[in-house]
């Protein structure tokens, strides 16, 4: 319950100050708290806010779940093999600095205009992260551990299943929440190419017609998403990385 | 003065022949042991003692099966072996205990690994005994460092080992908490009749605890004296005038000697 109320008292600071600045520049340039909140009530009730928001939202679903089951397996792998490791880290270290999103045009051409290619650049993205973490944190589990369960009995696929993967797991949910904010951030970008759906394309169709009260609609409903997706991961976190909370 | 350790009739279940190790990076060679021989029969119970380097532990991995010996050859009941066995048991300085696994899940581990049935009441059974049946549903984090040596000697145990292999296990522990653990595993050793190897460089432990004290020294280690303490294992045998003999005598041979 505690966790509700500090949610309520940053979001009525925000407000609050959002408010006072609203105040100062004026409301035709950057429109207040209330006025923001009556046009999302407002664009609430239309189907096209809801088919915008969900479009969104699923193209960021859609490459969690391809970067996740890419590269965390890849991740984990890496980091128990160094042998392959050697091999892979020259690849990964020359690609991961290169900022994604100047790969767009690429992208696109290969995967086309439509859902494929966002997906594909916004997994690219998160595909490094998720990578990188795991792969470092599979590397992290000390020998003792190792060893333990080589005494015990363990082959190659216990050791994966009893401790790398359980080792590996809070990396991975750092990962997903370090990523989230960059994924939502390019969205933005990928929304403003060939597409008439989705908050990218809502907020810049919205820059379009000078209705800065939409463009703010837009703002707050990714802030949202993002409050969402970190909210999905921390409960995913509670349930299964129980442990590393007591 | 009895000696507790002293198995009924005593079989030879580990043999160590002229086993070397030399660990090879990719640009240099690094010997660790060199050469060396003993045995470990049911029952019985060896310490290895030296120096922090000596190579004691890489000994105790040859022993487990986790590290390849580079020549010379480890055999247990006359059979050649450089991989885990499951009558081989090991217990780590760091308890090796995974933290997101609670204490039952941690004991019951080995078998499942081993596909063997998981009896409850078999697990009950090990936690009363160690007496931690209080703190089966606890993870790792949340006991102390002695609990935490309990619940690893109830992982091992409960696979039914023949032979314990034990890296540092009491190191990190206070001194009352590390002597009531001894007595622990004195009274395991003589309940099972296991066989045990004791890594340690903590003289007085090794005394107490092991009917052989074989005392390595050197870089690359070597054994230098294998002595017999036939008292260990008395409760009343710490503190004793020999006790404290047999500890002079290893410290004497640890200074003086070399590898």
């Amino acid at each position: 319950m505690r966790k509700y109320w500090r949610y309520v008292v940053t979001v009525m600071s925000v407000l609050v100050v959002w408010q006072i600045v609203s105040t100062l520049v004026g409301e035709l340039v950057l429109p207040g708290p209330m006025h923001t909140i009556r046009k999302l009530a407002s664009e609430a009730q239309t189907g096209q806010y809801w088919w915008h928001l969900g479009t969104s939202l699923y193209r960021i679903l859609a490459a969690l779940v391809v970067s996740f089951v890419t590269a965390v397996p890849l991740g984990l792998y890496l980091g128990m093999t160094p042998g392959a490791d050697r091999y892979a880290k020259p690849l990964i270290y020359l690609s991961y600095p290169i900022p994604k999103i100047v790969l767009l045009p690429l992208v696109l051409l290969i995967f086309g205009l439509g859902d494929a290619g966002k997906i594909a650049m916004l997994a690219m993205i998160l595909f490094f992260q998720l990578l990188i973490s795991t792969r470092d944190a599979a590397r992290g589990v000390g020998r003792e551990a190792h060893y333990s369960l080589l005494s015990l009995g363990g082959k190659r696929r216990h050791l994966f299943m009893h401790v790398i993967w359980p080792a590996g797991l809070p990396a991975v949910f750092t990962a997903l929440r370090i990523a989230t904010g960059t994924v939502v951030a390019v969205l933005f970008f990928v929304e403003s190419i060939s597409t008439r759906h989705g908050m990218g394309f809502y907020i810049l169709d919205a820059w379009g017609r000078a209705d800065i009260g939409r463009i703010f609609v837009g703002m707050v409903s990714l802030a949202g998403m993002g409050v969402v997706l970190y909210e999905i991961f921390d409960i995913m976190e509670r349930v299964f990385c129980k442990w590393s909370r007591v | 003065m009895t000696n507790s350790l002293t198995a009924v009739s005593s079989t030879e279940l580990i043999s160590v022949d002229e086993v070397a190790k030399t660990y090879h990076t990719e640009d240099t060679v690094i010997p660790a042991v060199k050469p060396v021989s003993f045995s470990v029969g049911t029952g019985e119970s060896v310490a290895l003692v030296g120096p922090s380097g000596c190579g004691k532990t890489t000994l105790l991995l040859l022993l487990a099966g986790l590290e390849r010996a580079s020549s010379g050859q480890v055999v247990f009941k006359g059979i050649r072996y450089d991989k885990p066995r499951k009558e081989i048991a090991l217990v780590l300085q760091e308890y090796g205990l995974f933290p997101w696994k609670t204490v039952r899940q941690n004991i019951e581990l080995g078998l499942r690994i081993r596909k063997a049935k998981i009896v409850p009441a078999q697990i009950d059974a090990m936690l009363n005994e160690m007496d931690i049946i209080d703190k089966a549903d606890l993870y790792p984090q949340q006991l102390s460092g002695g609990q935490k040596q309990r619940v690893a000697l109830a992982r091992t145990l409960i696979v039914q080992p023949e032979l314990l292999l034990m890296d540092e296990p009491f190191a990190a522990l206070d001194t009352l908490t590390r002597e009531r653990l001894q007595d622990l595993v004195i009274d395991i050793c003589r309940r099972r009749n296991l066989g045990m190897v004791l890594v340690t460089h903590t003289i007085p432990e090794a005394v107490f605890l092991c009917r052989t004290i074989v005392v390595m020294n050197g870089k690359p280690g070597g054994i230098i004296a294998t002595l017999s303490n036939p008292c260990a294992g008395e409760w009343k045998y710490r503190g004793s005038d020999e006790f404290y003999a047999v500890s002079r005598k290893v410290r004497t041979v640890l200074e003086n000697g070399d590898a």
